[in-house]
């Protein structure tokens, strides 16, 4: 029986040497390349680099940096309706709309995992560049190097603009340490950006298209020149800056001076031209836009969707904000749903006849001209009599549902009609159904900003000349009223002589200009009016630490530990911490 | 008693052997007058003579107890009496009656601890969640599914085996008899033996056998929304408190739609037929069969067709040294898919009409975010798949004739699976982007098996000793790939010609994909027992599996069981009431293999597109983070349990107490971001601990010459606790997470449920409802005081129930009297809430534009549904009992002479009658999931009541 037992112990012992030797249990990954395979040529070297844009389509969603931004400031409001079956959401927005947010929402924490995500890339991107240096050239690597230094000054900026605390970091994978203090941060994002931005291309006609939707020079003085203007409103101080970052050469103490300094660069470079027709930029085909200095270029076709949560990497401004009847009107291939309108009050803003305002309210889907927001009546599909009629209130008098007639009044902030408030309508819609998602190139900055930034800080004191005279200025003025037969006399008309204006105005003029482009809650809050807007009332609401918001709930969670077992990242004064 | 007919009659430790004939007479030339025979039958209690002292009429033993019933474990089957580990046998007789759409449905509440939800009655899915001994991961990236090995072979499917053709279903549960099955064991094991071949027999011998029945279904329950007449009364029916939207067609009529009718057949039928010969003779057995079955879902244009034949044969030959098995089975099926949405039918407002004939497709147009009108949905949309399997193996036994008992054989088998997917929409009115698109798909995977084995099985006087033991090589293969595309010139085109698509190319999509994965195995397993009263059983696995970071792909797992037969001691002698008893004790470690290929590695994937130079380019990126450390899951437990038959073998059944502990759980852990890219990293740190109590009694109060009785409740428990989330030397430093997130209707992604370190799986966590005033809602405190909707913050939730129930059970009957038999089969859940959403999501509201959950409705003094929160008022008691199946059958008489061998005909009724005081449609929701335990959704398809007729037949 002993020998039998030897025997079986033989055939197992045979059997599992045999199996330790083998590379059996490589894994095979079925043509999925590694970095090795991607960096061995230099014309690959792009597609790798080319990921770190990826990221940037977080940021306009509804769920993201741009609905959450949106929607604090005056310009943006959400509301549930239809018989509070939509916008709902467990009471979110309510909490948005009124500044009573607390640490479990969940757009600060998308904005803060794909921001994150976006600028540890960047990190990762960087390290792999500097491995695999020799195989490429010296130009090549350093170009690359600088677009993505810039770009992930951009992701942390996103970051930064709405919490003030990060975890800025310019390693990939080394461990984090406590959250920066906003001072310390905007420190790090000047130094990096001022060291890049002489080295970044410059944009021309000739190069314009190979560098559309990449980071260039006029990004990267743009990016400055927000930080310097909005330096105060993040808390800093010329004393409290480069305290613990080396200041760069360029910076002389003054942020206004700075701002300008920033923005002459830009206009210097002759790189951008304001555009005639306020709307070319925004169009689905606005690639071919003078004045877009960096855009996310969109694919509106339903292919390389990707979701996260209840985000989408696909651009929906067009069919959050329209009403349903909308969709079947223009016979759009995604549905409406009747979304995001503008706080009423923001739309006395605009004179009658700006191109950007509601302009003829009662023409609605009637209008032949395109206006910047939508009000007035919603027609059935194929007519410009007969309206849509919406089942959201019936009555007597309207058995099959009322007239559907979008007004800027919104009657309920937990229940409001379906025809509440108005649309922002100066992104082209598709009219053709040929796209699933806006595939108009999504807006970060605009020439346009620039001007208007350099004119303010000039107003805040900066030093530099006034461009108001310039012919680029003059066209941007004019455009305005471009429906009026004398438009520079229109605007003036409306809103006084901008040789004469006082930072508040330009304030009022940036609303009309940028609305829903991602900057009136930093303008606000540079204005000290963040907490001074419609419908926020109460004091918790109107208190100074709401200018960030607060760390999110999760984030706070996972933190690592310090050697007494306490958490590293502490939530911001002001809000609960777990 | 007549004659016993087919025993088998064998000079033991040789292949020389007889059955016996019609008036059970038997010839056996025996080698010498001192050889020892034995006669055994199914049935009957073995007995062995020594060849001179073989009485004339041997009188078999009936054994009800089936104590020398084969009992197949991992690599070779065991005597019932000498299984030490917790294992449980079901037999073709004992499954249940009725449709399944998979045959696991013919467990479902057979076996204590063996957890089995249907989960919808839609014949072209599976339809069935299993789970053995409750949860024992948290589903993160780690398999849920048991191990199913069919006819030696392990295998991802079993959908792809007629229920007619299954011999055996045997359930591995605990550790120690799983632990042979290494990194795949901890989910348990079903092994699943399909019928071959009568034994061996020196009368040669056919016979043909036919099944097959006919079964109509009929909609059973709905979800508790209002009917079309209902809901242009809501006003009157709230108090005036609901207004409901109603639509007016041009002439001012209200048209009234059923909208469940519009998907529905009245009668849904399905029939099934299964055509087998079999047959044997002294060196070749073999059955071979055919399978059709067509099945058509309740849900209009959804049905099931497939056909399966099977064969499988053994040989004798080199006299007595090879013992050759074939098994080759295949199958071609199709899934006609139903396109349209209950969901939607239940919700839509009842007085739209389905039709418009102003609209561009004739169908009616909702409007309202993501509101479709059903029956366009079902019309214009089809989708269907369609496919073969194969499987085919082959075992070659040799038997080592001069080292008495001792076998090798090697094992070769092979699978495939080819799947063909097609679907194409006409005009959507709410699809645009999706109207006329079309698109197919093929996948195509494999399954390669080698094993060698050496057994060894022999008597040493009192001394019975049985080894194995063995290597293995698996290898699974998938390679897969769709297309599609939008802008044919006409619709007709469908998915047939996908060239002829938008010239632009700007809707095409095309993909591929192929992956693989390895496992190796050494294994080896002892059993030796002292007289059969004393038992142990040790086996020991080293496996590997490609699956696992570079760091961790090798691990052993050991496992060891005892067993005593209390009934085989003296001081039992003469204790007649007590026919037998067993203890048993086992230990055993377990894994659980990762649910999917390449996670441990960096790898590049399509990272979007990138506008460069003016055209897109593909970038690539890393996709997840990555953790070379990965490994599998490690389950430990330990298992205690009793065999027992009182009274004449008329009380028997077993009893099992269990314990056991994951260690390393697998889990998306939330990392911190940075220094992490992506916020989760698939790792192990977590530990959850589990036990249970599973009793299974079977009693036989009645046997008469004419009656017979047999009731067999079962009942187990569970219960399980996360013991560890976090794990601070590895940084995951938090302890809970929240689970049963719901985004529905106007409620944003809300969290339900709660895993914390110390509390189990399915934990509710919301507000504790006290009352409504004023259209206010008011909770309760965790202080005890009140709060209304909007003073309620986070910290006044609570623990407000739990979705796991308290126990399961089930309940078999089966009464014969003369030749008609009956059965009736009751299985339920006790202890348990349901959290209802279509409740929570869709109540009543001031203006109902969709239609309303009518259990509420009378609720007037508050608008329940504008401040909808989360609390326990939308939780019910989950309890049910079920009628699963009642079953009416009659064998009729032939006389011997006959060409009839065997004629059965049947009744079953099917999921008759459910006692609950659940509002929704079915108390059988989804327990088994770690992130949606006890949630019932809105998205459902209609459950069903069956009836059906069957024949059992067989000539020879």
């Amino acid at each position: 029986m002993k020998r039998i037992f030897c025997a079986l112990a033989a055939i197992a012992a045979l059997t599992a040497s045999t199996v330790s030797c083998a590379g059996l249990l490589d894994e095979v990954n079925y043509g999925n390349p590694t970095v090795e395979d991607m960096m061995s040529e230099e014309k690959n070297v792009i597609l790798l680099v080319g990921q770190i844009y990826a990221d940037l389509k977080w940021t306009h969603d509804h769920w993201g940096y741009w609905g959450l931004t949106t929607i604090t400031g005056d310009e943006g409001l959400c509301v549930p309706r239809n018989g509070g079956n939509d916008w709902n959401d467990g009471g979110y927005w309510l909490k948005q709309n009124t500044h009573t947010w607390d640490h479990r929402g969940d757009a600060i924490k998308n904005v803060w995992n794909t921001t994150i995500s976006g600028a540890v890339l960047c990190n990762q991107v960087i390290e792999t560049l500097t491995k695999y240096k020799d195989s490429m050239s010296e130009a090549i690597y350093a170009q690359y190097v600088g677009e993505v230094e810039v770009l992930r000054s951009y992701y942390f900026y996103l970051l930064f603009d709405c919490f003030g605390r990060v975890p800025y970091t310019e390693k990939f994978e080394e461990a984090t340490g406590p959250l920066l203090d906003p001072q310390d941060v905007w420190s790090h994002l000047v130094a990096v950006l001022e060291r890049n931005a002489p080295n970044m291309a410059v944009v021309s006609d000739a190069n314009r298209a190979a560098n559309y939707g990449r980071t260039t020079q006029g990004f990267a003085y743009a990016l400055l020149a927000r930080l310097y203007l909005n330096a105060e409103g993040f808390g800093c101080t010329p004393e409290n800056v480069f305290k613990n970052v080396a200041a760069p050469e360029q910076y002389k103490g003054s942020f206004y001076d700075n701002c300008v300094r920033c923005c002459d660069a830009i206009i210097d470079a002759g790189s951008y031209s304001i555009e005639s027709d306020y709307f070319t930029n925004f169009k689905i085909a606005n690639e071919n836009s003078k004045e877009n200095i960096f855009v996310i270029v969109e694919n509106g076709l339903s292919i390389e969707e990707r979701s996260n949560g209840s985000m989408s990497n696909k651009l929906r401004i067009v069919n959050n904000t329209h009403h349903y009847g909308i969709q079947q009107f223009y016979g759009m291939s995604l549905d409406t749903w009747n979304g995001f309108c503008a706080r009423p009050d923001f739309l006395d803003l605009y004179a009658e006849t700006d191109v950007r305002g509601p302009g003829n309210e009662q023409l609605g889907t009637a209008n032949t001209k395109q206006w910047g927001w939508f009000l007035g009546p919603v027609h059935k599909a194929g007519s410009t009599t007969d309206f849509y009629l919406d089942e959201d209130v019936i009555d007597d008098e309207n058995p099959k549902g009322t007239p559907t007639v979008i007004h800027k009044e919104v009657s309920s902030l937990t229940n409001a009609h379906n025809f509440d408030g108005a649309r922002l309508n100066k992104w082209e819609i598709d009219n053709t159904g040929k796209y699933k998602y806006n595939e108009n190139d999504f807006v970060l900055f605009r020439y346009a900003d620039v001007l208007w930034m350099k004119e303010e800080a000039i107003k805040w004191g900066g030093a530099g000349t006034s461009g108001v005279s310039s012919a680029d200025f003059q066209t941007m003025l004019k455009r305005s009223f471009a429906y009026d037969p004398n438009p520079l006399e229109s605007f003036t008309e409306a809103y006084g002589d901008v040789a004469t204006w006082t930072k508040e105005d330009i304030l009022d003029e940036r609303g009309r200009e940028f609305t829903w482009e991602m900057v009136r809650r930093r303008d606000l809050i540079r204005h000290d009016k963040f907490d001074d807007i419609q419908y926020v009332t109460d004091a918790s609401a109107k208190a100074p630490h709401r200018k960030w918001f607060p760390i999110p709930f999760s984030i706070l969670e996972k933190s690592l530990l310090d050697e007494n077992g306490n958490k590293i990242w502490t939530q911001t004064p002001g809000y609960e911490n777990m | 008693m007549g004659p016993v007919i087919g025993a088998t009659v064998l000079e033991s430790g040789t292949t020389n052997g007889a059955s016996t004939g019609l008036d059970g007479d038997y010839v056996l030339v025996v080698s010498s007058s001192e050889a020892m025979v034995e006669v055994s039958c199914i049935g009957y209690a073995t007995q062995t003579f020594k060849a001179s002292e073989m009485p004339a009429v041997i009188t078999l033993v009936e054994d009800s107890m089936f104590l020398d019933d084969v009992v197949v474990v991992g690599y070779g089957s065991q005597k019932k009496k000498e299984v030490t580990g917790s294992v449980a046998s079901v037999k073709a007789e004992d499954f249940n009656a009725g449709v399944k759409a998979s045959p696991i449905g013919l467990l479902q509440g057979k076996v204590a601890g063996l957890n089995i939800i249907r989960t919808t009655s839609d014949p072209t899915e599976t339809g069935f969640n299993v789970q053995i001994r409750g949860f024992s991961t948290l589903d993160k990236g780690a398999g849920t599914s048991p191990l199913y090995i069919v006819d030696g072979v392990p295998v991802s499917s079993i959908d792809n085996i007629s229920p007619d053709e299954i011999a055996s279903m045997d359930v591995l549960k605990d550790g120690s008899a799983a632990a042979i099955y290494g990194t795949r064991g901890t989910n348990g094991v079903i092994i699943i033996t399909t019928k071959r071949g009568d034994n061996f027999s020196e009368i040669a011998n056919t016979r043909v056998e036919y099944s097959g029945y006919v079964s109509l279904a009929m909609r059973n329950g709905d979800l508790g929304m209002a009917t079309p007449e209902e809901f242009v009364d809501l006003e009157n029916l709230s108090g005036g408190a609901v207004k409901p939207a109603i639509h007016t067609d041009d002439d001012g009529n209200v048209q009234l739609t059923d909208w469940m009718d519009e998907l529905t057949r009245d009668v849904a039928v399905t029939h099934n037929h299964n055509v087998a010969i079999v047959g044997s003779s002294s060196k070749f057995n073999y059955r071979a069969s055919v399978a059709y079955k067509n099945a058509e879902g309740i849900a209009k244009n959804n049905n099931r067709e497939e056909i399966i034949a099977k064969i499988a044969a053994s040989q004798k030959a080199l006299d007595g040294w090879l013992e050759l098995q074939y098994d080759l089975s295949y199958m071609h099926y199709r899934n006609d898919k139903f396109c349209g949405s209950f969901k939607q039918a239940a919700i839509l407002n009842p007085t739209y009409p389905v039709y418009d004939k102003t609209s561009p497709n004739g169908y009616y147009f909702p409007q309202g975010t993501g509101i479709t009108n059903p029956v366009e949905d079902m019309n214009n949309r089809e989708s269907y798949q369609d496919g073969n399997y194969f499987r085919g193996s082959v075992k070659a036994t040799v038997n080592i004739k001069p080292v008495q008992g001792l076998r090798v054989s090697g094992f070769a088998a092979f699978e495939e699976g080819d799947n063909r997917s097609f679907w194409c929409n006409g005009i959507i009115n709410t699809d645009i982007d999706g109207s006329g698109k079309a698109g197919r798909g093929n996948n195509f995977n494999m399954n390669k098996l080698f094993e060698l084995t050496a057994d060894y099985a022999r008597t040493f006087g009192s001394h019975h000793i049985a080894a194995v033991a063995g290597f293995s090589y698996q290898n699974f293969f998938f390679d897969e790939s769709t297309f599609s595309d939008k802008g044919f010139p006409t619709l007709s085109m469908k998915y047939y010609q996908m060239g002829n698509g938008d010239v632009g190319n700007t809707y095409k999509t095309m993909e591929s994909s192929r992956r693989s994965n390895t496992i190796v195995a050494a294994f080896g397993r002892v059993n030796y027992n002292y007289k059969e009263k004393y038992l142990v059983s040790a086996s020991l696995r080293r496996e590997g599996s490609s699956r696992f970071g570079a760091n961790n792909k090798w691990g052993w797992f050991p496992a060891v069981s005892f067993g005593w037969r209390i009934t085989g001691e003296d001081f039992m002698q003469g204790k007649d009431w007590c026919n037998d008893l067993k203890l048993r004790a086992g230990f055993g470690v377990t894994g659980n293999d990762l649910g999917s290929d390449l996670r441990s590695v960096a790898m590049l994937s399509n990272g979007g597109t990138f506008w460069y130079n003016g055209s897109y380019v593909t970038t690539y990126g890393v996709a997840q983070n990555v953790n070379p450390d990965l490994r599998w899951e490690k389950k430990y437990e330990y298992n205690l349990g009793l065999d027992y038959a009182f009274i004449d073998n008329r009380i028997y059944g077993s009893l099992d107490v269990y314990y056991r502990q994951t260690r390393d759980l697998l889990w998306d852990y939330e990392v911190p971001t940075p220094p992490y890219q992506y916020p989760t990293l698939l790792a192990n740190a977590g530990q959850m601990d589990s036990y249970g109590i599973e009793l299974a009694i079977s009693g036989v109060p009645v046997k008469t010459d004419n009656w017979t009785w047999t009731t067999t409740p079962t009942l187990s428990f569970n219960r399980n606790k996360v013991t560890k989330l976090s794990d601070p030397s590895k940084n995951f430093n938090y302890k809970q997470t929240t689970s049963g997130w719901i985004g529905e209707n106007g409620i944003m992604n809300t969290p339900t449920q709660i895993l914390v370190e110390g509390q189990s799986v399915g934990q509710f966590y919301g507000f504790k409802y006290v009352g409504m005033q004023d259209g206010e809602w008011f909770f309760k405190t965790p202080a005890g005081g009140y709060v209304n909707t909007s003073t309620a913050n986070d910290s006044y939730k609570q623990i407000i129930g739990n979705a796991q129930p308290w126990f399961t059970f089930g309940w078999h009957n089966s009464v014969r009297w003369k030749n008609l038999d009956a059965s009736i089969f009751f299985r339920g859940v006790v202890g348990n809430q349901i959290l209802n959403v279509t409740r929570w999501a869709y109540g009543p509201r001031p203006n109902a534009a969709d239609n309303v959950f009518m259990a509420d409705i009378s609720k007037k003094n508050t608008v329940l549904s504008n401040k909808a929160v989360f609390s326990d008022y939308y939780l019910e008691n989950g309890s049910y009992v079920k009628l699963d199946n009642i079953t009416v059958g009659y064998t009729f008489d032939f006389k011997e002479n006959s060409l009839v061998d065997n004629l059965r005909i049947y009744l079953t009724g099917q999921n008759l009658l459910t006692i609950t005081k659940y509002s929704g449609q079915d108390p059988e929701v989804n327990t088994t999931s770690v992130w949606e335990s006890g949630i019932d959704y809105p998205d459902f398809y209609p459950t069903i009541a069956t009836v059906m007729f069957g024949l059992n037949i067989s000539f020879k």
